[in-house]
């Protein structure tokens, strides 16, 4: 890297880990990732000469998270922060780049070896009202993922259901027999986690687990989830528009706009000094509870559109504004 | 993957948890829903009336006074033709001489044996048919449902009519050709409620779990499927019940058993159907009765387990 | 689009009177298999012209009761007591003809599925343009013209008015919504969560352009919402609800700063703050209590940190703590000590929660 100041291409170099151990082997790394939608395709419109749009949903990022760490990942809807996510966990198929797990490279990996991922990576999903299945007991829901992989002994699936329950503050003789119509959003979401959980996985998504619930609810699940990050050393890719919360668990945090990363960094740098002009936007525009500080509210009503970069490669370049504090090159 | 090591006490512990909770016997929701149903006046009705002749059915033997095939005599030796009803035949005989009770009885044996083997084979089918086409998409549901549009634009009756001509006819085959025809709008049915559960999110959950195909169809989507899959296996069954009842009047039905339909196509070919109320009237209630109660019973069970659908 | 231009659109609609609204011990209760549920239990508050008003509570709390209430748009099970002065006049017991005449034009509403309720097979400014033209003496045309320049206002291309619902985002369909609430420049706007379903940059934006619009135009307004830094910045007076009652209200600048009641505490703690040093969050343990049959004391007790024998017991009344600033608890006096402890997770985390945590009400 050069001096800062200078752009330079780099993919996202981890500092060392926060607990201090030197080695700098990420859990999960992509490199030049993309996933393209085509909408509007299909046999006949193709005879027809009438090709499909493609949306570019994710168009080429670099990332890497580290055990125990917490990696957010801001952006508002249309910037393809949850496809990331997904495309992370191989529910989506990436359209071009590369993904990297443990070193391993799993972005076509199919069959028995995709099944073994899944093992190792779990998602959390937003809407705690539809992501479990309201036929299911608590006790299923959260044995299911055991049985999928083979865990054949009952009782080792009780204890780690038990565990698991326990873990995130959820007391089994009380909730192993409810089924989810029974719990409050929070306690959904817990579940949701259990279920993340049981399997020991070594990587989680959390697609805006928060987003749903009532404030005064968040902070306890937010905290559940920062704290299994460290004790079970968790890479967390946390997934949000609110960058409030980003702001509360996460160590670095990349800001997406329209599928590229503008801003990435350490979490409390990037929040406290933003130099892209989307970020600063975004930060600027969250209300303040505080009624004395009067914010300056921004009333100019344009879409927010994308500034060109005047950078004579392609794609975004990196400029080191800080220790682990990168901007991508824009228009002033 | 971290593999954290539990100790013994602490596994003893857990397994005394998970067996001091109860859970739901799997009975449970059939009886809730039997529940629900009764409420409804119009469907404890139904059920009480299908139990009925589910009764009668079973007990035909025993209940009917002659066999349905044996030719009667008068007390005056000659055939016992047209008799209106007596102390001796409650029901009057046929224009064959033969008891109009009995053969009733005997029919409602017929009508549940079509109707319900017919029913179970077109829930079958449609069900694997529907949840194949629906979770796989694209090339598979497109054969599936092209195969099935063809099928659908093949008018019911005149075909059914054709199949069992050609067949001959039993009532083997009338089951047959009945379950070939309304495999068709059920595969539809159930196709459209697995492309709507498979959007779910906790489908896209067991995905990320690492559930196989085979087991998010099991244990995820079938059972939201089988409600509608049961609906239509009733209707079904009156539609069946019909159908035979329509073949057998035209004159198709399998000779060597009575039904319903037989009766009424034996009254219409002796030129009887103006003038032997007894013989014509009761097998026509008969049907009237029992399909309504189905369809009854169905229209309350898809109220009762489909809240949008409440009148309240 | 100035605001200039705003008023020459408005003066095509009659320059309408600033409402006044009060409300008055209203009650709403809902028939429900086990009993009568109280969704609210005698609330009462003003809306001054011009002013606007927060209510924030968490879901369930009774708060879209309440804004269904005002306009009359709740379902026929529901049993509504109590009065709902507007202007002098009571909704609850108008005619329909006069309840007509009064929604939309002194009354409008934006409630939380809006996006959900235009008509699909009709294009958004033939629906605009209906709504308007049915209250107003305007031709289809001015009424178009009116239409384009509040999708301006809500940052919508006017073209855009030819299309049908379904070819907008979710976003842009709740903008829609808005605008078509603002169309007939009603003096009391009652706004649902209106911009949850914003992203937060188009938010800040919609917000600082109906903010400003109520402050040239007098127009008043009751924003309800669980986002307090949405309400502390656009509103004047905050009211608290928790379980059917409104448990703190009064100046926002003094209700935040100086809250009385724990759980205006707990929730002014529990919402992150993205400036200063990172803050404890806290998280209120605990659910909202049967609201078919509430506990005899106060309804927070179970949840409070310092609840005592005496709040169990006695549900406490709103008492006045401060200029136009009122609070539903038993121990005003102690506040600096509640909102200094309030400050810390343990106190919360001492909550037991095998009784707080009771399996939630039928509201669900």
């Amino acid at each position: 890297m050069t001096s800062s100041g200078q752009a330079v291409l780099t993919p996202i170099q981890p500092e060392k880990a926060r607990s201090g151990s030197p080695e700098a082997l990420p859990v999960i790394a992509a490199t030049g990732l993309k996933k393209h939608f085509t909408l509007g395709g299909g046999v006949i419109a193709a005879l027809l000469g009438k090709p499909g749009r493609i949306v570019r949903a994710v168009d080429g990022v670099d990332l890497a998270i580290r055990a125990g760490e917490v990696f957010g990942l801001v952006g508002e809807s249309g910037s393809g922060k949850s496809t990331l996510g997904m495309t992370l966990v191989r529910l989506h198929r990436a359209s071009a780049g590369n993904i990297r797990f443990q070193g391993h490279d799993i972005t076509d990996i199919e069959g028995a070896k995709l099944k073994a991922y899944r093992r190792d990576a779990q998602i959390i999903f937003q809407d705690p009202y539809s992501s479990l299945n309201p036929r299911l007991t608590v006790a299923q829901l959260v044995e299911e993922p055991l049985r999928i992989h083979g865990v054949r002994d009952k009782a080792e699936r009780v204890v780690r259901v038990v565990q698991a329950l326990e873990r995130v503050l959820m007391p089994p003789a009380e909730y192993l027999h409810r089924f989810p119509h029974e719990l409050s959003g929070g306690q959904r979401q817990r579940i949701a986690i259990a279920r993340a959980v049981v399997l020991e996985p070594e990587f989680i998504v959390a697609d805006e687990p928060v987003s749903m619930l009532d404030v005064s609810v968040q902070a306890g699940v937010l905290d559940l989830l920062e704290r299994l990050s460290r004790d079970l050393k968790l890479a967390v890719l946390y997934v949000s528009h609110d960058i409030a919360t980003v702001r509360y668990i996460c160590d670095r945090v990349a800001v997406m706009y329209l599928g590229q990363f503008v801003e990435y960094g350490d979490a409390r740098k990037v929040t406290s000094r933003p130099q892209h002009p989307y970020t600063k936007r975004l930060m600027a525009a969250v209300p303040s509870v505080d009624p004395t500080v009067k914010r300056k509210r921004v009333e100019r009503l344009e879409e927010w559109s994308a500034t060109g970069s005047p950078c004579d490669h392609d794609g975004p370049h990196w400029i080191e504004v800080g220790p682990d504090h990168f901007v991508a090159c824009h228009l002033h | 993957m971290a593999v954290t090591a539990v100790d013994d006490a602490k596994r003893q512990e857990a397994l005394e948890i998970w067996a001091g909770t109860k859970s739901k016997s799997f009975f449970a929701p059939l009886l809730d829903t039997f529940r629900l149903l009764v409420r409804d006046g119009f469907a404890l009705a139904g059920i009480i009336i299908i139990g009925l002749f589910l009764l009668i059915a079973i007990f035909a033997d025993l209940l009917a006074p002659y066999d349905p095939f044996q030719t009667l005599k008068t007390a005056e030796g000659g055939l016992a033709r047209l008799q209106p009803p007596s102390a001796e035949h409650w029901l009057g005989t046929t224009a064959f001489a033969k008891d109009v009770l009995s053969q009733l009885l005997l029919g409602t044996r017929v009508a549940f044996i079509v109707g319900l083997s017919a029913a179970v084979v077109v829930g079958f089918v449609s069900t694997l048919l529907g949840l194949v086409s629906g979770y796989f998409g694209r090339f598979v549901d497109d054969a599936i449902m092209r195969v099935t549009d063809f099928a659908l634009s093949i008018p019911t009756l005149p075909i059914a009519i054709v199949a069992v001509a050609i067949l001959g006819p039993s009532l083997r085959n009338i089951i047959i050709v009945i379950a070939l025809l309304f495999w068709r709008n059920g595969a539809r049915i159930v196709r459209s409620v697995v492309l709507t559960e498979k959007e779910k999110v906790y489908v896209q959950a067991a995905r990320a779990a690492g559930a196989s195909h085979t087991y998010i169809m099991l244990v995820h989507i079938l059972p939201n499927v089988i409600p509608v899959a049961f609906l239509w296996m009733t209707m079904s069954i009156a539609f069946a019940v019909l159908a035979e009842a329509s073949l057998s009047f035209l004159g198709l039905g399998d000779p060597n058993t009575t039904s319903w339909g037989q009766m009424l196509n034996i009254a219409f070919s002796t030129g009887s159907i103006r003038t032997a109320w007894w013989w014509v009237l009761p097998p026509s209630l008969c049907l009237v009765a029992l399909i309504s109660s189905i369809y009854v019973v169905g229209r309350a069970y898809e109220e009762k387990t489909n809240p949008r659908l409440r009148r309240t | 689009m100035s605001i200039s231009q705003t008023a020459t659109a408005t003066a095509l609609v009659d320059r309408k009177p600033p409402v006044h609204l009060r409300v008055d011990d209203l009650r709403v209760q809902y028939r429900v298999a086990d009993g009568y549920l109280k969704a609210v239990d005698g609330i009462s508050f003003e809306v001054k012209p011009g002013q606007s008003l927060g209510l924030v509570g968490e879901s369930g709390c009774g708060k879209s009761t309440v804004a269904k209430a005002i306009l009359r748009l709740l379902p026929d099970d529901a049993r509504v007591d109590g009065e709902v002065l507007l202007d002098g006049k009571d909704v609850l017991r108008m005619s329909n003809r006069e309840l007509r005449s009064v929604r939309w034009t002194k009354l409008a509403l934006i409630t939380q599925s809006a996006m959900n309720s235009l008509d699909p097979v009709y294009r958004i400014g033939d629906q605009i343009v209906e709504s308007i033209v049915a209250h107003e003496p305007m031709s289809k045309q001015e009424a178009w013209h009116r239409a384009e320049e509040l999708f301006t206002l809500v940052g919508i291309k006017p073209e855009r008015l030819r299309d049908y619902p379904h070819q907008f985002s979710g976003g842009m369909r709740q903008r829609a919504v808005i605008a078509m609430a603002l169309s007939l420049n009603a003096g009391l706007l009652v706004a649902d969560e209106p911009t949850t379903a914003l992203d937060s940059i188009m938010q800040d934006q919609v917000l600082a352009r109906i903010s400003r619009l109520q402050e040239e135009l007098s127009r008043s307004m009751i924003l309800v919402t669980h986002d307090m830094g949405v309400v502390a910045e656009t509103c004047q007076t905050l009211a608290v609800m928790y379980a059917g009652r409104v448990i703190e209200t009064g100046p926002i600048a003094e209700v935040l700063t100086q809250p009385f009641h724990p759980y205006t505490m707990g929730l002014r703690n529990a919402f992150p703050t993205i400036s200063g040093e990172r803050r404890q969050l806290i998280s209120i343990p605990g659910n909202l209590p049967n609201l078919i049959d509430p506990p005899a004391g106060c309804r927070f007790a179970a949840r409070c940190p310092f609840n005592t024998e005496h709040c169990r017991r006695a549900d406490p009344p709103l008492v006045q703590v401060g200029e136009g600033h009122f609070s539903a608890c038993h121990y005003p006096e102690q506040a600096a000590v509640f909102r200094a402890r309030a400050e810390e997770r343990q106190t919360w985390n001492r909550v037991d929660p095998a009784v707080a945590t009771l399996v939630p009400g039928g509201t669900g």
